[in-house]
């Protein structure tokens, strides 16, 4: 008897899936540029093209052509660099150039490739780097807290992106390093980032922490991260803080949401922002200070 | 001065003000030293003045000088009043201290005026009938009995003036008034459960001689022979095949009323909100069938006497319990078993209530779980209820529901791990009727309500402990005062204050823990700040028969509310309309402005206990509704059939809803996790059928209706379909009496399906990163919902009673809806996946009464 109930219950909760056939919205393949333009050194740029959600075959573009624009007269075509890693298989090759980009400028990028519309997008690079001051570096047992002042230009919207860079390997590759902070103004991180509780410090710890002038707008800023002192013990590394264009914030903060809300069942899904037209992708500018340790 | 002192002030200001209007007819009530016997009129008269301080002003040629017997001692003035002038031309009227007497007043033939008050109860067991219909025969003049079943009407009196009243699920009676004498008439009706197939069950003729439009009532009997879900029937199930009513998702409690949000619905079980109405997680709702006796809805056209919520108020009353007999009844289904008791305490006097439910699936498969394991789920069910009769002009009830969910595992290995989650409503309602004339009902209600919802887990190992509690709260305690008073044969006052102190606690962590060596923590950490608030309403409502034709509905409800140094005030506008256009068929027309104060801030569609209950606050201003709506009532065939169509437009204002990616967080303020100031309307067409045959009953319904919302947020301020936004809702509900012992019925549904954000696309970002570009908001359609239930009953007469035997199946045609879609990566493919929560589900039931 218990187990004729037990089955009852069973066959009567049980949820059923099935993989189901829909006439889901359909969208052609377009362009997707993503472009990031360092202020006085670089621009780099992907170019992939969008495929529909239901066929995820990743394609990354070598054979497209992607032209920077300075005020509107073009400066530069961006050539594609093998970056020697791939994805899902397919190798991943970013355009690349060392025009000098100026603070201040206005600045587009232009992607076109047969088959598809041409696609673009334009950012304004900020006027000027974070003024810093006030560093210092204590050591506190295992760990090593950085302190740091920020003035923000005033009359003026302001985006930051703190981060840490170690330089490593062979080729002398720049990668970031986690820290932590118990600083509430610091509003997301992309990368790794989660609360972060050891022994008596609390706090959040990730990897570029992003944050707005809306809590100093005009004044100064004082932020202390902290990392583990293992960092930097073999090689120099970089406190770097960099001015980001608004399209920037916007685009890192949505891929944070994103990423948050894929894993959550209940929260509503957020599309990644763009502020190219015909296609998809984004343009961001960040010009950058940098203070080597030790 | 201090605010708090002011709205203290302001709040026992509106408690009492309407009490100060009792004292002018309270002197009515005062008794006169007399011994029975014969007595002139002068003398009588000149009894009553000496006995008080107060005047009678007549004309000398008003007096009757007839011998009036006396048959019991010390009588109230009022009853020595109406012995008096028992003629057709006299009658008598309170200006403050003094008595009146005047003519009777007349109609424009020369009739006089009288009026006819008193209660309608049940004939067996003298429960008192919510909605009953009392109209005098042959013409659509008539009213509706109260919360309480007490009602007052004033008629023209002729020779030929017949009163009805009626009640969807009894049989009519009618009273015939002797003479031109106002008077009081206690209607008892018959149930036809009672005797089954043999009477005539009749329309809700209040439909037609009711102001009220958007209103809904569904009698126990209809609810019983509803197909049930496990062997369960369900208020909130059966509320959801109403017209403008939707489920929220399959299989869930929630409900969404004429596109309003889910939070939107006030759920009032004798009087008292109860803030979650779901057990299992939204499968069953926490009203027990067998402890109800009425069931309401009112979706629009709201009375001033209503408040808080913008889009629906549910009125689910408890039985009264039996004042002649014990009565008992239980039943035992696939997952519960329920058992209510009933019956005088004092016979005619006192009588209680009793009804229970619990799940057992806990206790079959607990015995079989592995050696150091345990767990398990349940829900149960508690109501009970006091009544008692003071005298003819007072009553007091007492009631109380506690319900419970819980879950709980433990296992003990090499430590001890457990963990849990609790969740439960207690509601409590102590309430005073009181008549104070034919005219005048007054209702004292002191209400508590509590939800509370708690996670724990609790770990033990060597000389480590660890306790972690997360729990959120809202708890109200109210007091609350109506009086009804018919102050004219075209007039009928209605007002009322109430006050209520809520305590919204939305989520707070308890961390307990000792790693035995001297480290210990014991902290609350309030992840929310708790709100407490002042929730005040003052209303006044006016029904005017303007003629035979024509009766409107005006009224002002003035909400206030208190919290964090805010105060929030507004003067909320109500206003129906009925036009009599023949006997058997009204035109009704309804605006109502709306505000709430409190939020449900949920991501999910089923009712989860983690929806959290969240206050206005300084940041967070209440919601706001304006809905219109007009419609048509006719009965047909001797109104066995009702057809009735309406339609609708809300705006609604100040909506609040979680940020993009937002959701359940118990680790953060919800206030940092919300988007506020939202907007949105609703509007559509609502048509609905009902059958009120002798043996087959039942109603069609269909809505068409689009919800539409708006956040600066969200999809750059562009609007967007609401989730619940369905644009076609069909339904039909029936029941046939095959033979007095078998009855066979069925529900089927069918509705557009629910919208949906889904991705449409993926590219790369400069990392290599994929990433997904969704559509606009709700921009999807779920494919179409529909569904057949079926249920057979038999039921047969014992010597002790009855018994039913009953077989239903949910989804009898395992049609698989999509519960949720979603989407699946596999290599270089994607599948979207349907998960279709609920197919065919047969259940057996057995059940009893005595």
């Amino acid at each position: 008897m218990k187990r004729i109930v037990l089955s009852l219950l069973f066959f009567s909760l049980m949820a059923c899936e099935k993989t189901i056939t829909y006439d889901l919205p359909t969208e052609e393949p377009q362009l997707a540029v993503t472009t990031r333009i360092h202020a006085r050194d670089s621009i780099v740029a992907l170019v992939s093209i969008s495929s529909p959600v239901l066929n995820s075959k990743t394609e990354i573009s070598n054979s497209a052509t992607v032209i920077l624009y300075e005020n509107g007269g073009p400066v530069t075509q961006l050539s594609p660099i093998n970056t020697g890693q791939s994805v899902d298989g397919v190798p991943l090759y970013v355009y690349y150039s060392s025009y000098d980009c100026e603070p201040g400028k206005t600045y587009t990028i232009r992607a076109s490739q047969s088959n598809f519309e041409s696609v673009e997008g334009t950012v304004a690079v900020p006027l000027n780097a974070p003024e810093l001051s006030n560093v210092s570096r204590a050591s506190g047992g295992e760990f090593r807290e950085i302190t740091v002042t920020i003035t923000d230009t005033p009359d003026e919207e302001n985006y930051y992106r703190i981060e840490l860079q170690q330089v490593g390997g062979t080729g002398g590759d720049v990668y970031s390093q986690g820290f932590y902070t118990d600083d509430q103004t610091i509003e997301f991180y992309d990368g790794y980032d989660d609360e972060f509780i050891e022994d008596d410090r609390e706090g959040a710890f990730g990897f570029r922490g992003y944050l707005r002038d809306r809590f100093f707008e005009g004044g100064s800023k004082k932020i202390v991260i902290s990392h583990w002192s293992y960092i930097g013990e073999s090689s120099p590394y970089y406190l770097k803080i960099s001015s980001i264009s608004k399209s920037s914030y916007d685009f890192e903060r949505t891929i944070d949401l994103a990423t948050y809300s894929e894993v959550s069942p209940f929260s509503e899904p957020v599309s990644v922002i763009s502020n190219m037209s015909n296609g998809k992708g984004g343009i961001t500018a960040e010009y950058s200070t940098r203070i080597l340790f030790p | 001065m201090d605010k708090h002192i002011l709205y203290r002030i302001y709040c026992v200001f509106l408690i009492w003000m309407p009490l100060l209007t009792f004292g002018q007819q309270g002197m009515l009530f005062k008794e006169v030293p007399l011994n029975p016997g014969r007595y002139t009129s002068s003398m009588l008269l000149d009894t009553i003045e000496s006995s008080c301080e107060c005047t009678l002003a007549y004309a000398s040629n008003d007096l009757i000088q007839e011998q009036i017997l006396l048959e019991k001692s010390n009588p109230t003035r009022e009853e020595l009043l109406e012995k008096l002038f028992n003629a057709d031309r006299l009658d008598f009227l309170v200006r403050k201290n003094k008595i009146l007497i005047v003519g009777k007043k007349k109609d424009e033939n020369g009739n006089p005026i009288i009026t006819i008050s008193g209660f309608v109860e049940d004939l067996k067991s003298r429960e008192r009938l919510i909605g009953a219909n009392i109209y005098v025969k042959g013409t659509s003049v008539g009213t509706v009995s109260n919360r309480f079943g007490f009602y007052s009407l004033s008629i023209p009196f002729t020779d030929s003036t017949i009163l009805i009243s009626d009640l969807i699920g009894y049989e009519a009676t009618t009273f015939k008034p002797a003479k031109a004498l106002s008077t009081s008439h206690r209607f008892m009706l018959l149930s036809a459960n009672e005797k089954l197939a043999e009477v005539t069950v009749v329309a809700q003729e209040s439909e037609v001689v009711n102001v009220q439009m958007s209103n809904i009532k569904i009698s126990p009997e209809e609810l019983r022979k509803m197909p049930a879900f496990l062997g369960e029937v369900d208020v909130i199930k059966a509320v959801q095949f109403l017209p403008g009513v939707q489920s929220a998702n399959e299989g869930s409690v929630n409900y969404i009323v004429r596109g309003g949000n889910p939070d939107q619905n006030l759920i009032l079980l004798d009087g008292v909100p109860v803030y979650n109405v779901s057990h299992i997680f939204g499968f069953f709702s926490v009203f027990n069938p067998d402890a109800i006796k009425n069931i309401e809805l009112t979706k629009g056209g709201f009375p001033a006497h209503f408040g808080g919520r913008l889009s629906s108020v549910l009125e689910v009353d408890m039985k009264e319990g039996d004042m002649k007999e014990y009565h008992g009844s239980g039943s035992i289904g696939i997952i519960a078993a329920k058992f209510g008791l009933e019956g005088p305490i004092i016979k005619d006097k006192t009588s209680f209530m009793f009804s229970g439910r619990r799940t057992y699936s806990d206790l079959i498969y607990r015995p079989i779980l592995a050696e150091g394991i345990d767990g398990g789920y349940y829900f149960s069910d508690l109501n009970f209820k006091l009544n008692h009769k003071f005298s003819r002009k007072d009553r007091v009830y007492l009631s109380f529901y506690n319900g419970i969910d819980k879950g709980f595992t433990q296992s003990e290995g090499s430590g001890l791990d457990e963990g849990g989650l609790k969740w439960g409503n207690y509601t409590g309602a102590l309430r005073w009727n009181h008549l104070f004339s034919e005219k005048m009902f007054g209702n004292l209600t002191a209400t508590y309500s509590r939800f509370n919802f708690e996670i724990s887990s609790a770990f033990a190992f060597d000389t480590i402990t660890s306790n972690l509690r997360y729990f959120s709260k809202i708890v109200d305690q109210g007091i609350k005062y109506d009086l009804d008073y018919i102050y004219s044969p075209k007039h009928s006052f209605r007002t009322g204050v109430s006050y209520t102190y809520h305590n919204v606690r939305p989520g707070a962590l308890v961390i307990n823990e000792s790693d035995g060596r001297g480290l210990d923590i014991d902290s609350i950490v309030d992840l929310s700040p708790a709100n407490f608030t002042h929730d005040a309403f003052l209303y006044v409502e006016d029904q005017w028969t303007v003629n035979q034709r024509l009766k409107v509905n005006t009224g002002l409800h003035l909400s206030s509310y208190f919290v964090d140094g805010e105060a929030y005030f507004a003067l909320q506008p109500r206003l129906s309309a009925r036009y009599l256009m023949s006997e058997n068929w009204a035109l009704k027309a309804s605006y109502a402005y709306m505000q709430q104060f409190i939020h449900l801030l949920t991501n999910s569609s089923v009712g989860l206990p983690t929806d959290l209950w969240v206050s206005s606050t300084g940041r967070i201003p209440p919601q706001v509704s304006q809905q219109l709506a007009i419609g048509s009532t006719n009965f047909w065939d001797n109104k066995k059939w009702e057809f009735t169509t309406e339609a609708f437009y809300k705006d609604l204002s100040g909506l609040i809803a979680y940020k993009p990616a937002a959701s359940f967080a118990p680790a953060v303020n919800w206030e940092t996790q919300v988007l506020s100031g939202g907007t949105g309307r609703a509007y559509g067409l609502e048509t609905l059928i009902r059958l009120n045959g002798s043996r087959t009953r039942g109603w069609i319904a269909y809505t068409l209706s689009k919800s539409e919302r708006e956040f600066d947020e969200i999809d750059g301020g562009n609007t967007f379909p609401f989730k619940y936004d369905r644009r076609h809702d069909f339904k039909i509900v029936l029941s046939h009496d095959f033979t007095k012992k078998f009855n066979a019925g069925f529900t089927w549904i069918y509705n557009s399906g629910l919208k949906a954000t889904i991705p449409i696309s993926t590219y790369n970002d400069l990392d290599g990163q994929t990433l997904i570009k969704y559509s606009t908001r709700n921009a999807f359609s779920y494919p179409s919902y529909h569904r057949l239930d079926v249920a057979l009953s038999w039921t047969k007469k014992t010597s002790w009673g009855q018994r039913s035997w009953g077989i239903s199946v949910y989804n009898a045609y395992n049609q698989r809806n999509p519960f949720i879609i979603y989407f699946s990566t596999f290599g270089d493919t994607r599948e979207a996946t349907q998960l279709s929560l609920l197919q065919i589900i047969p259940s057996i039931n057995y059940s009893f009464r005595f």
